[in-house]
């Protein structure tokens, strides 16, 4: 069913994925876009409070599955071995559509100054810190695209402290919220900017499918409506219309191949067929990797042959290093009057105060109010000190507390670190037989001190809005970060010895080997980053198409 | 799974650790689903509880001559609060704090969950703290 060779190979349906195999398949070239996961209906999600992206428990809803392990370490601690929906794996979904499947759809842009954080601030002693090779300027067109092409509700000009935009968003920000109307209040009494949270979701009829509904399960799982934008029900079924686009799941791409000149020719995937597990190999003039920070990594390592004995793309040892993800400082602020009106998805008013000029602070973040929780959230994660575990008080307080309750978080940009790094553990197998994704390391010193930073900043906003109680522990200690929002692994460049790939996500010393995920950033930003990986694979494919087509 | 006894120690325990009043208490809010998970992903955990509940009955006798289940609920919010801070005398399978915290979770997660977990009957808890789910 798939031939034994292409024009382009994209592994991962994902965010970074989906968009590249649209953008290439519509430029008329023939497209294998490989998904380890498959393609999940609503009903496959499900509404499970137990097993879902935002709290996992038991399990997970959208992958990965069982069996796909990772090993992590602490410093001076022992090595652990990993399933998915533990503590410390950092997952990402694993299904078409990537994170996007089951995301809360958070739509920002980076800010010009996050592009260029090693010129602003200077290099902290022992980071990784540096510029991108290309600025806002140069992403902005491709911003846009990601706006108009999947979807995003926002106010155009409410947030002073973004930058230029040449367009405004396609459709209107949704309607405001009450905690969204308490927090603006209190913003605009301590002279903070605060706008709309601009969402990869629709707030009006567009594309052909409906406005949101406004339900109480958004994050971490699939939309009811089918009105959250991913690569699922955009991009992809667009590549899929042009008829030069395959998708393939449950295929897990093992291994790069190479050619007798070490340059990447094809994948090594692993299928089922007929009831058991076949290695194929695929050829292609280009191969796109969008496996997300840690798999993307983990591939380009796991690549070892004479011509690449670290890996491909590994020469000079970066490959890996640098991850970064996000801390989220914030705090809950309790009220004596109900503050909840049950109107989904919950992130409504977002302040970009302190994303930058913060004097002695490396960069800031974003702060914006928290998604809808999940009762047993509230339960586990939002316990006030002084309230027990247990007995009349505890429930006494979820009766009172649950509709009287805001909660302040935001990402911080992450100030990155070397040794915050993936590696291969050849020791520990997945379900596949394949070497694991090992983690190690933890994010500099400068990203808890805006971590801190920000956290005040949240207790002062909760305060300005009338919370009576103030609780959420100030950010303490260094630790790996990543999860959804996993990035940095092989930063983009000029310079061969300090990044994986050039500005276009080429990888150094290949000509036919390119990064389009997450793993290209250089830094993060103080956002969610998901719209910043949809504009570089815009931006990215884009290239890449025409260098193609040229060469034709 | 559980003899009598430890049947009523646990449905008991629940009732200590969400206790009914105008809304259910855990045993309503948590059985079906203590007992779905505790044969399926909590089945690991099934010998700890059966030791746990042991203990539970042993210190009750001990304390106060009567079965745990059988204490008024003042009387048993004290011995769990006496246990989590003083540890016990019976043989626990592990500190009786940590017991009484993994259990308090198991039963919310039963009272807080979709019903489609096996307790929470009707979304009766989410009724009872304004958590409505319209689309």
């Amino acid at each position: 069913m798939i031939r034994d060779e292409y024009d382009v190979i994209v592994v991962g349906a994902g965010a970074g994925g989906g968009i590249a195999a649209c953008v290439l398949a519509e430029a008329g070239l023939q497209v294998l876009l490989l998904e380890r996961g498959s393609e999940l209906t609503i009903a496959d999600v499900g509404r499970d409070h137990l097993r879902n992206q935002r709290i996992s428990l038991y399990g997970h809803n959208a992958g990965p599955q069982p069996g796909d392990l990772r090993t992590f370490a602490e410093a001076g601690s022992e090595m652990r071995v990993l399933q998915p929906w533990e503590p410390n794996y950092h997952n990402n979904a694993a299904c078409v559509g990537g994170g996007t499947r089951v995301y809360g759809a958070q739509a920002w842009r980076f800010m010009e100054q996050d592009f260029r954080m090693a010129s602003l601030y200077g290099v902290p002693e022992q980071s990784s810190l540096a510029d991108w090779p290309l600025d806002y300027a140069e992403l902005e067109p491709f911003y846009e695209r990601a706006e108009w092409e999947l979807g995003v509700c926002g106010h155009d000009t409410a947030n002073v402290h973004q930058a230029q935009r040449r367009r405004g968003y396609p459709m209107p920000p949704m309607s405001e919220t009450r905690p969204a109307r308490i927090l603006k209040n209190a913003a605009d009494a301590l002279g903070w900017q605060s706008a709309p949270v601009p969402l990869l979701i629709n707030s009006a009829h567009y594309q052909g499918r409906d406005a949101c509904v406004r339900c109480q399960m958004c994050v971490g799982f699939a939309c009811p409506s089918n009105s959250k934008n991913g690569t699922q029900n955009t991009v992809i079924p667009r590549a899929l219309a042009t008829g030069c686009c395959t998708l393939l799941t449950g295929a897990m791409a093992a291994e790069i191949e190479i050619d007798g000149t070490g340059e990447a020719k094809g994948i090594a995937l692993l299928v089922e067929e007929n009831g058991s597990r076949v290695r194929k190999s695929v050829r292609a003039r280009a191969v796109v990797l969008s496996c997300g920070a840690i798999e993307t990594a983990r591939l380009l390592l796991a690549s070892q042959s004479e011509m690449h004995p670290h890996g491909i793309g590994n020469q000079h040892d970066i490959v890996g290093r640098n991850l970064q993800g996000h801390y989220y400082p914030g705090s809950l602020g309790t009220f004596e009057e109900v503050v909840y009106d049950g109107v989904g998805p919950g992130p409504s008013i977002s302040t970009c105060q302190f994303n930058h000029g913060n004097p002695g602070i490396v960069g800031g973040g974003m702060l914006a109010n928290e998604f809808i929780k999940l009762p047993i959230i509230h339960y586990s994660w939002a316990l006030p000190p002084g309230v027990p575990r247990w007995g009349r008080a505890n429930k006494e307080w979820m009766r009172r507390s649950y509709t009287r309750t805001i909660h302040i978080m935001g990402p911080v940009q992450d100030i990155p670190h070397p040794n915050a790094r993936v590696t291969i553990n050849s020791a520990v197998r997945d379900r596949y037989g394949l070497p694991v994704a090992h983690l190690s390391g933890a994010t500099h010193t400068e990203t808890l001190r805006t971590a801190q930073f920000m956290w005040e900043r949240s207790r002062q906003w909760l305060e300005a809005a009338g919370a009576s109680a103030i609780y959420g522990a100030r950010p303490a200690g260094l630790g790996l970060s990543g999860g959804q929002h996993q990035a940095g692994t092989c930063r983009m460049g000029n310079d061969p010895l300090t990044s994986v790939t050039d500005r276009w996500g080429r990888v150094h010393g290949q000509q036919r080997l390119f990064v389009m995920d997450a793993s290209l950033h250089v830094t993060n930003g103080g956002f969610n980053p998901v719209l910043t990986v949809m504009a570089l694979a815009f931006r990215n494919a884009e290239h890449m198409a025409a260098g193609l087509r040229s060469a034709h | 799974m559980f003899t009598k006894t430890e049947w009523d120690t646990l449905q008991q325990l629940a009732d200590t650790l969400v206790p009914p009043d105008d809304y259910p208490g855990g045993w309503e809010g948590a059985r079906g689903y203590l007992i779905h998970a505790l044969q399926t992903h909590l089945q690991a955990a099934l010998p700890e509880y059966r030791a746990a509940l042991c203990a539970l009955e042993e210190e009750a006798r001990q304390r106060t001559g009567n079965a745990f289940a059988q204490l008024p609920l003042e009387e048993r919010e004290q011995l769990l609060a006496e246990l989590e801070q003083n540890g016990g005398k019976a043989p626990w399978p592990m500190h009786p704090a940590r017991f009484i915290a993994r259990a308090a979770q198991h039963v919310a997660e039963g009272c807080y969950a979709n019903p489609e977990n096996g307790g929470n009957p009707k979304g009766v808890f989410w009724q009872m703290i304004g958590y409505e789910v319209t689309g």
